[in-house]
């Protein structure tokens, strides 16, 4: 029985089901990293939520524990950014998942460690240590949403937020065999997100099973009138709607992805894509050929977007001086960005890659246009050995498969496919924008139902 | 950290990218635009004496001839 199952038949109470993840973060933690902070009001909270389960007037979170990525503000925890720049910044207020969390009476269990501010696919680049993979042990749970991927894979929490800019909810999903999904840009609010690259930045759930995953997304989902870049949307109810029956699906795939996935990746993903054929969906060839540009696409838009995000970091409002404490990737990514800033009169780097992001948005709708989801390896490689040392190129090579999607502004989800060699391997799911149901469906299919 | 290796690295990393991308002519992909026009169009500008007014109320000094009288920052 899930802990939701649990608490919605009072089997298990609010209080017990924050203790035990308490106790299972006390206990096991100290060798997983994924923490930087837990609630100290977490058991206070939870008790306040009994009190409501018991009048009968609790939201559809009740009882939940929540591990939150530290680039989300929290009232009263701490939003480092796992970064020293930032290591002593209380949050002065909720974000506004975090208000909707909260109203339908989540309780957040603590604050996830995360690669420097976002900057990193491997989980290793925060400045409170690298976090390990719970699933592959000694390996990197991938990033940059790597503690609240590694949370929900060791069981420290129910539900976790990540952020997702170029894969950093889907790539630690798919090393550390959890859903993550990134939503259409847009229709979840970034209010109170600490911005990376603020034009492809999105918040989004991770959950040990799509029932859950879908839950927190329809919470978090919605306009938000504080954003002019919320889509107007109405409330949505994705879990009522799951549904495993995939008769009429069509899923995409690309044989691109054949060229830039490891063998025993492209293996796992097509036996997963089998299972969903049994399960009514059918399955056909679509094309992407400008893949490839999509990474160069994706970077170079970063560092600019990142390089202008960090000016308020100048030790004057925010602790240090991020130039001054920041680790090695941060520095190269401001770096980046502060040159291509200066040489933009040219038109040689950013405006070239608002060019190509324009093609690859243009590339992915077309290819979604004939199919219900296109379907496809998430990480062209398996996670490497925390501590290896990795070439930054080689290091972006990661979100090769996830950047897409973020480009073009659309939704994609991460599903556990199967394993090599017992390090567990994610099938990538795209949509049309706002088409999030499908995506989980699919998962729900895979899933089991 | 080594900053000479780091800016080295930074150098290599936007050349590779950058021929990676190779050339392309195509409309940008800007940021909000898409979903929001948020510029007023071009027009002849209005002047609205009820706003300098209703600021005027609210301003902590101001002197006779309608200009507001602020404290000069102590930084400076």
């Amino acid at each position: 029985m899930s802990a939701l199952e649990e608490l919605q038949s009072g089997a298990l109470t609010a209080e017990e089901n924050v203790v035990r993840y308490l106790e299972a973060i006390e206990a096991r933690d100290g060798e997983i990293n994924a923490f930087i902070e837990v609630n100290p009001r977490a058991i206070e909270e939870a008790r306040a939520v009994d009190e409501k389960i018991k009048q009968g007037r609790a939201g559809k979170l009740a009882g939940l524990a929540i591990a939150v990525k530290s680039n989300i503000n929290v009232r009263g925890l701490r939003a480092t950014c796992a970064s020293k720049t930032l290591e002593n910044y209380v949050a002065p207020y909720d974000a506004t998942v975090i208000e909707r969390i909260r109203r339908e009476d989540g309780i957040i269990i603590g604050m996830t460690n995360m690669d420097e501010f976002a900057c990193g696919s491997s989980g290793e680049t925060s400045y409170f240590g690298a976090t390990q993979n719970p699933a592959a042990k000694g390996r990197i749970p991938g990033g940059s949403s790597s503690g609240s991927a590694a949370a929900i894979a060791a069981n420290f929490a129910d539900l976790a937020l990540g952020s997702d800019t170029g894969g950093s909810i889907r790539n630690p999903a798919s090393h550390c065999g959890v859903v993550g999904i990134k939503p259409t840009y847009g229709l979840v609010p970034r209010y109170g997100l600490i911005d990376l690259a603020m034009s492809l930045d999105q918040i989004g759930p991770l959950a040990r099973d799509v029932y859950s995953a879908a839950l927190l997304l329809e919470v978090i989902a919605g306009y938000n009138p504080k954003e002019a870049t919320t889509l107007r949307v109405s409330q949505q109810n994705y879990t009522s709607k799951l549904s495993a029956d995939l008769s009429g699906y069509t899923i995409g795939f690309a044989k691109e992805f054949e060229e830039y996935a490891a063998k025993e990746i492209i293996r796992e993903v097509k036996h997963a894509l089998a299972k969903l054929e049994a399960q009514g969906a059918s399955v056909v060839e679509v094309e992407l050929p400008n893949l490839s540009k999509a990474l160069p696409t994706y970077y170079l838009t970063v560092f600019v977007e990142f390089f202008s995000a960090t000016r308020r970091y100048d030790g004057r409002r925010y602790g240090y001086r991020i130039e001054e404490v920041c680790g090695e990737e941060v520095l190269r990514r401001i770096l980046l960005g502060r040159y291509i800033s200066q040489k933009e009169y040219s038109g040689k780097y950013y405006r070239r890659a608002l060019q190509f992001r324009s093609l690859i948005k243009k590339e992915m709708l077309e290819a979604l246009s004939g199919v219900d989801l296109i379907a496809g390896p998430t990480t062209p490689k398996l996670p490497h050995r925390i501590g290896e040392s990795i070439d930054p190129l080689a290091m972006y090579a990661y979100d090769l498969l996830t950047v897409p999607a973020n480009l073009a502004g659309i939704p994609a989800g991460v599903i556990k496919a199967g394993e090599v060699g017992e390090i567990p391997v994610g099938i990538q799911f795209h949509a049309k924008p706002l088409e999030e149901q499908k995506i989980l469906n699919a998962m729900y299919a895979l899933e089991g139902g | 950290m080594d900053e000479s290796k780091v800016r080295r690295e930074a150098e290599r990393v936007l050349k590779e990218l950058s021929e990676a991308l190779g050339e392309i002519s195509l409309e940008e992909t800007y940021y909000v635009v898409e979903e929001i026009n948020v510029t007023r169009n071009d027009a002849e500008p209005e002047l609205n004496p009820e706003f300098r007014k209703a600021a005027l109320k609210i301003a902590p000094h101001k002197d006779e001839e309608g200009y507001y009288i602020a404290e000069m920052g102590s930084w400076v």
